[in-house]
């Protein structure tokens, strides 16, 4: 201990902050014994949350371990009692499959009856009928009283009501080091991690509860427990396909737990004995083995959408006995006094369900040895008094599914701190989170607690001036100062905490809150949440965009080792909307090394080394199927009168069919139209146009590193797959020409902002800039130059929009150094003062500002919010079929330049350039089929005869003499895959990837290594027709454009919108 | 375009297209809007949160559907929460009002239309209709002549005729001259049609009235009489694309559970679709053309054309007439949706929806409005003040 080592003193440390720490925690301040409870991360980090959220019955363990059963039924009653905000009473179900052994039913049903657990027979009837996802054929279903637990708010649950009766909880606290004196515990050394900061606790007492960490904190002590860390897998799904938990009746084995929870299914798990309870590595091939195991329960498994995985690592006790399922699942407790060390006790091995009888049992012996003789009472008080009748009459009012809203239960007793946020500002019952309902006004509670955490971690240095819990003021976090502290050196220390919680509170308030955790994986919120944090004056010196890539970072180990599917297609949207739009990944944008420093570069992404490319020259993929043919019987359209015989379809087709509405499908239609070819254009959905930034993105990263200067000069460095390349320089300038020309007469007309050879580098709603070829001139940086003040205006409720975090970004580049900005919110403008079911939109704005009345009310609150500054910088709101006279209207009548951001979906600017081109396309009388779903094709000799839609009992067939594919990639379903395997839609045409699908990905979600799935696309020749893997060219007639096409990676090279242009513009000038 | 609606929320990735797109989340801000009501509430009512009358403002116009670009059914997933919400919170009496119009129908059949119209008139009536939840200045349909509706009833012929009409319920109470016109202009192509009475109302304006029950009685009895025709080898054509929409596609979509409701639908064609192909294939001429009113004619289509994926037939069968002008306005929904626009407190809405499309007929210089869809002309005609015609009547005025 070096001599400025702060120091404060306690009668019990409990160390590790899982459910059985905050349970023990809770147990002591029941009791009325002081105590501190140190987590050497969040609470709630490690295996309490990273399981399967089953409250057993004890019915899984009858057979093997009657005693754990027992005392499994025994916790399930009580905690059913006592946390009912915690506990969904789903009951279970034990689940027989045609697999499995009858006799063992036979046993256990016996087993059950001697550990008092009441296991009835459901009639199978009404089991298939109540639980339709199961699978038919089951024999046997046996109901038990288990139950859903929600980890998180259990051990935060526990942890209030211990903060309520005095006990202190440190997140973020690592135990350094034992004191002992004489045989005897005298204190712990912890590490504040943010700060950096030692300290020292006194105490008479310490409690181990560090479950699968149990061992390596004993050996703090010099002592040894046989504690073999075992790690589990599971799958989170999108969606509950069982209102009850379901377990496979057989004897315990990896994936038969099958747990309802809330909006989502939790399925698991496997057990692997690992060194390492920080070993929480997620692999396919375990996900994989578990899918096949969960299908022989519910066969549509596969087909479901999985969330994510996650792993825990369980403390199992050996003491030199077995491992992994053979293990004991019982907890022991340690009392090292035993051993020779007095005032010290480890409690662990157990399970979730019995923390609350570890805590017991252990505080029982602690009480015993400090002399203490009050009784436990744990099971005795709720963990958290049910919410009175007026607090549920206003929740009402404020979440969307009012008084049973799942936020009262996550809230406790924050719920009515929450309340009064959202009363005091109705348009914080705003959703920021959509997929799991969490409004913004519950966002900012929890943000503050946990800025409420930076005060307590501060006060540890000075102790005695801890706040008490509960009394932080909402959104405003404050750092206890202490006026004996030298203040440069507390100055220091809180710029280090801040910074440290800017790396955590995200993943902190999504544990707390459920944002981030459901259908989008923090797509939208992610976002959102760092805006709000800024709004809220959370934030720490660190760059919020820095918080965002570490929080995206967070979501994507979940995802990475199930790359297949409907999960892949969000992990497009996802580097669609913050890579291709938002630029948060690239390098570049300042000169100051600070911003760009801990971004990871995203390395040669266009050519990576030869084994990590199998995309160019693939290995030999599965047999290259023949292109299947479709039935013979086609159309009932032409009905012959005397035969009643159903003859072909007629002859006569059209020139050009093409297949998709977004921007490459278009430009080759209008091109087709236009060069006179007879076009129809089939789409299925409308495309993803307005989810795009609307303006072109030539070239803005190429090996990973920005273009500097011309982008044309970079094409050279590209690799002789990348479209580019295939079509050359001159087809891409004409195309860039074409749109120019194309869009001048329209309202929003794109122009070259950068200058003649260069790019813009345009700020984006992330606070970044992106590098842009073409934009609208509501973008245009120009008006920037000059002037020393800026100021950025958001829309109170508009959720996308944070003038805060633009500040903090902007500032640290190129285009806004120097200059004064000044963040503003307008006003929720008055047509939307009235809350509804829908969250205002940039959409909603822009429309607004194309009326007559919002144009009237921006130039009366623009000024007022602009505050005097040179030039504003707004959400792209400013119209939709005007936009480019409302910019100018409005910047005469404020008397200021008014410039656009690239904004996130819904995208304004994108959705000008639908309209532009659809209205083009309509004045040029091609027909559009909506809803149709190309699913086949009929090829003869290397040419497509038809497309064909399949529908049951017939189909439609679509002839013409050229078909330009335009379906888009991953996210609009061009490309479909299955683990290790993808493939085009249309033709089926085998996509080469790896079999194994880690390697599909790199590591990290923002590189450096680059991702194969990025490539993964059509291989086309230089008339982008595609080729077979040996090279050849396949069909003479198809033309594969936009992002369909392998070799090139929109997301990390901006190039996405450029190469869906030219490629459209090529493929409709030849077809 | 096959969806099963029992399918679960998992295609939807969250991307809020379907809410850029949503006619009625447009309109107001009162409805949550497709994504949020239909898969990310689906969620939830998974999860056994009850669901609110905020439900209730989806007008299954479907443009959400047209517009995901993950095939998620997402106005079927409303529909089937608001028939489990009607189910469990009772049914408003304007939905069965307007729900059971197909049998409703059937009562003033013998009825002469004076009598109905009149008393749809009647301020008194409306006052009662208001009552129960028709807005007083909705435009109800008014019924047709007596004898024409008896026309479409007597074609109905026993014999092989191999082609069906399905005329709905708005041609056969409001307009029966439209199916009459599509007869004539299917006979001038050769073929003999039937209008069996074994078919009853689609279902439709039932299942966006939360009365899933009944509708699924009326799959039943269509899908049966649609296997009997197909058996006989014979299509069923149909001139409004609710009609087509629901009997070809939805009923699999919204009864997977039930076992061949949907192995019919294919026969089942918008009758646009077929007279074009008919046209296409030489069957029906248009070389002998009588005579080519002038003017313009404006163009609307039908949410549920658009979504039945075939384009958009009338407008290029009536763009193969020499010398007639017609524009599409592609201005959007009406806003009517079935009854959904007569419905109190939606009234406002669907008139805010249809406001594009108003402005547009009104600028376009038209005398006459077309649009397949029956009640689509109702709305048409409330909104721009134009007289309506579903677009092979006028077909049949230029083949005379």
């Amino acid at each position: 201990m070096t001599d400025d080592t702060k120091t404060c003193e306690t009668r019990v440390v409990i160390i590790g902050g899982g459910a059985t720490g905050a349970g023990v925690a809770r147990d002591l301040s029941l009791r009325g014994i002081p105590c501190i409870l140190l987590e050497q991360g969040d609470l709630c980090a490690g295996a309490s949350a990273r399981f399967h959220g089953l409250l057993h019955s004890g019915a899984r363990y009858v057979v093997s371990d009657p005693d754990a059963a027992r005392e499994c039924i025994s916790e399930n009653r009580i905690l059913r009692r006592i946390a009912p905000y915690c506990i969904e009473e789903t009951e279970g179900w034990f689940v027989l499959s045609p697999e499995d052994d009858p006799a063992y039913a036979a046993i256990w049903l016996a087993a059950c009856a001697h550990c008092g657990i009441e296991a009835v027979a459901v009639p199978l009837a009404k089991a298939l009928k109540l639980e339709p996802n199961l699978r038919r054929d089951i024999t046997a279903a046996y109901r038990v009283p288990d139950s859903a637990v929600d980890g998180f708010r259990m051990v935060r649950h526990n942890a209030m009501s211990a903060r309520l009766h005095g006990g202190k909880i440190y997140p973020y606290t690592r135990v350094e080091g034992i004191s002992v004196e004489q045989g005897a515990v005298t204190g712990v050394l912890a590490l504040d991690c943010a700060s950096g900061q030692s300290f020292h606790i006194g105490c008479e007492y310490v409690i181990n509860a560090s479950g699968a960490w149990a061992g390596q904190v004993a050996a703090l002590a010099g002592l040894e427990i046989g504690i073999s860390p075992d790690r589990g897998l599971l799958l989170a799904f999108n969606h509950r396909f069982i209102d009850r938990v379901v377990n496979r009746l057989r004897k315990s084995a990896d994936g038969d737990i099958f747990v309802p929870h809330g909006s989502i299914t939790i399925f698991g798990t496997s057990s692997i004995s690992v060194d390492d309870p920080n070993d929480i590595r997620i692999e396919s091939k375990e996900a994989l083995r578990l899918l096949e195991e969960g299908e022989k329960v519910f066969p549509e498994l596969r087909s479901y959408r999985i969330l994510r995985a996650f792993a825990g690592t369980r403390p199992l006790y050996s003491a030199g006995e077995g491992t992994g399922r053979s293990a004991t699942r019982n907890f022991v407790i340690l009392d090292h006094a035993d051993e020779g060390l007095a005032g010290m006790a480890t409690v662990t091995g157990g399970k979730f369900t019995s923390f609350r009888m570890m805590a017991e049992k252990i505080c029982d012996l602690a009480a015993k040895r400090l002399g203490v003789d009050v009784p436990c009472r744990t099971a005795l008080e709720p963990l958290i008094p049910a919410h009175s009748k007026e607090l549920l009459a206003r929740a009402k009012g404020v979440f969307p599914l009012g008084d049973s809203d799942p936020a009262l239960a996550r809230l406790g007793l924050d719920l009515e701190k929450t309340l009064c946020a959202a009363e005091a500002a109705p348009w914080k019952k705003t959703l920021l989170c959509e997929c799991e309902l969490v409004t913004l006004a519950e966002f900012e509670t929890t943000a503050a607690d946990i800025a409420g955490q930076y005060a307590r971690a501060m006060g540890l240095a000075a102790p005695d001036q801890e706040q008490k819990n509960g009394e932080e003021a909402i959104g405003t976090p404050h750092f206890a100062a202490s006026d004996e502290a030298d203040e440069k050196t507390q100055e220091e220390t809180a710029q280090k905490t801040r910074a440290f919680y800017a790396w955590t509170t995200l993943n902190d308030i999504r544990r707390r809150t459920r944002m981030g955790m459901g259908t989008c994986q923090g797509s939208f919120c992610a976002l959102r949440a760092t805006g709000a944090l800024a709004e809220s004056g959370i934030l720490a010196p660190l760059p919020p965009q820095q918080m965002l890539r570490e929080f995206l970072e967070e979501r994507w180990r979940g995802i990475r080792a199930l790359l297949w599917g409907k999960q892949l297609r969000e992990v497009e949207l996802e580097r669609g909307i913050y890579m291709a739009s938002l630029n948060i990944d690239g390098p570049g944008q300042t000169d100051s090394a600070k911003f760009s420093a801990p971004i990871q570069v995203n390395a040669p992404t266009l050519r990576p080394d030869a084994e990590d490319r199998p995309l160019a020259r693939p290995s030999p993929p599965d047999a290259f199927h023949p292109l299947p043919l479709p039935p013979a019987a086609a159309w009932p359209w032409d009905l012959d009168i005397e035969s009643g015989e159903m003859s072909s379809p007629p002859v006569e087709g059209y020139d050009v069919i093409v297949v998709g509405t977004g921007l490459s499908g278009l430009i080759a239609a209008i091109t087709a139209a236009r060069r006179g070819r007879k076009t129809l254009l089939l789409s299925r959905g409308a495309g993803a146009l307005s989810i795009g930034s609307g303006g072109i993105d030539l070239l803005g990263y190429a090996q990973g590193k920005p273009v500097q200067g011309d982008p044309f000069a970079a094409f050279a460095g590209l690799a002789p797959d990348h479209p580019y390349a295939l079509l050359g320089p001159e087809v891409v300038r004409e195309s860039l020409d074409f749109i120019k020309d194309l869009s001048a007469a329209s309202s929003c007309p794109l122009l070259q902002l950068g200058g003649p050879t260069g790019n813009a580098w345009l700020p984006t709603s992330a606070g970044t800039l992106k590098p842009v070829w073409l934009a609208g001139p509501g973008m245009n940086p120009a008006p920037l130059r000059d002037i020393r003040s800026i100021a950025i205006i958001g829309v109170a409720g508009l959720k996308d929009f944070s003038p805060r975090l633009l500040a903090r970004g902007l500032a640290e580049t190129k285009l806004f150094a120097g200059k004064q900005i000044l963040p503003a919110l307008l006003p929720v403008p008055p047509p939307f003062a009235e809350p509804g079911g829908r969250d205002l939109s940039a959409f909603d704005l822009a429309r607004f500002a194309d009326s007559p009345e919002g144009l009237e009310w921006l130039s009366r609150e623009l000024p007022k919010a602009a505050h005097g500054a040179q030039a504003a910088l707004l959400p792209a709101i400013l119209g939709i079929r005007r936009a480019a006279g409302i910019q100018a209207k409005l910047s005469d009548a404020t008397g200021f330049p008014l410039l656009e951001t690239i904004c996130p979906p819904p995208s304004i600017t994108g959705l000008r350039l639908q309209i532009m081109l659809r209205e083009t396309l309509r004045a040029l009388s091609v027909p559009v089929f909506d809803n149709i779903d190309i699913s086949g094709a009929r090829v003869e000799k290397g040419r497509c005869l038809w497309l064909r839609t399949e529908e049951k009992g017939t189909e439609r067939i679509y002839p013409a003499k050229s078909f330009i594919i335009a379906t888009g990639g991953l996210f609009s379903k061009g490309i479909s895959t299955e683990p290790g395997k993808a493939w085009e839609n249309i033709f089926k045409l085998p996509i080469p990837m790896p079999k194994d699908t880690e390697k599909w990905s790199g590591t990290f979600f923002f590189g450096p290594k680059p991702h194969l799935f990025a490539h993964m696309g059509v291989a086309v020749d230089k008339e982008l027709h595609p080729l077979d893997p040996g090279g050849e060219r396949l069909l003479d007639n198809v033309f594969f454009v936009g992002r369909i096409l392998a070799g090139y990676d929109f997301a990390t090279e901006k190039s996405g919108s450029g190469v869906a242009l030219c490629t459209g513009r090529f493929a409709g000038a030849r077809a | 375009m096959e969806h099963d609606a029992r399918h679960n929320p998992d295609d939807c990735t969250a991307c809020s297209i379907c809410t850029l797109h949503c006619p009625v989340a447009m309109a107001t801000l009162k409805f949550r809007g497709p994504k949020m009501t239909g898969p990310a509430y689906e969620r939830f009512r998974l999860a056994g949160f009850d669901d609110d009358e905020a439900l209730q403002y989806c007008s299954n116009c479907k443009n959400c559907e047209i517009a995901c670009p993950s095939g998620v059914p997402v106005a079927n997933l409303n529909m089937l929460a608001r028939a489990a919400y009607c189910q469990k919170n009772g049914h408003a009496a304007r939905d069965m009002l307007t729900g059971y119009c197909g049998d409703l129908g059937k009562l003033s059949l013998p009825l002469p239309a004076f009598m109905l119209n009149s008393s749809l008139k009647n301020p008194l009536i409306r006052a009662l209709l208001e009552r129960v939840g028709i807005d007083r200045r909705a435009p109800l349909p008014s019924f047709a002549p007596l004898a024409q509706r008896r026309r479409l009833r007597e074609k109905r012929r026993a014999g092989k005729a191999r082609v069906v009409l399905f005329p709905g319920c708005f041609t056969r109470y409001y307009e029966p001259q439209v199916g009459l016109d599509i007869i004539k202009i299917l006979e001038k192509a050769g073929y003999t049609v039937t209008v069996p009475n074994e078919f009853v109302c689609c279902g439709l304006p039932l299942v966006t009235g939360g009365l899933i029950g009944a509708a699924r009685k009326r799959a039943r009895i269509n899908s049966l009489a649609l296997k009997r025709r197909a058996k006989a080898g014979a299509l069923v054509i149909t001139p409004c694309p609710s009609c087509a929409l629901m009997l070809r596609h939805e009923y699999g979509a919204l009864f997977p559970e039930e076992e061949g409701l949907a192995d019919n639908g294919h026969i089942v064609l918008e009758a646009g679709e077929f007279i074009l192909n008919l046209i296409l294939n030489g069957r029906l001429s248009l070389s002998k053309i009588r005579s080519v009113p002038e003017g313009v004619f404006a163009y609307h289509a039908p949410c549920h054309l658009r979504a039945l994926g075939t384009g958009l037939p009338a407008l290029e069968i009536l763009g193969h007439v020499p010398g007639l002008h017609v524009e599409n306005m592609d201005a959007g929904c009406c806003g009517i949706a079935g009854s959904y626009g007569f419905k109190k407190g939606k009234y406002e809405i669907a008139m805010r929806v249809g406001s594009g499309l108003f402005a547009a007929l009104k600028d376009s210089g038209a005398k006459l409005a077309l649009s397949e869809c029956g009640t689509c002309r109702v709305q048409m005609k409330h909104g721009a003040g134009l007289p309506t015609a579903h677009p092979l009547s006028l077909l049949l005025d230029c083949l005379g």
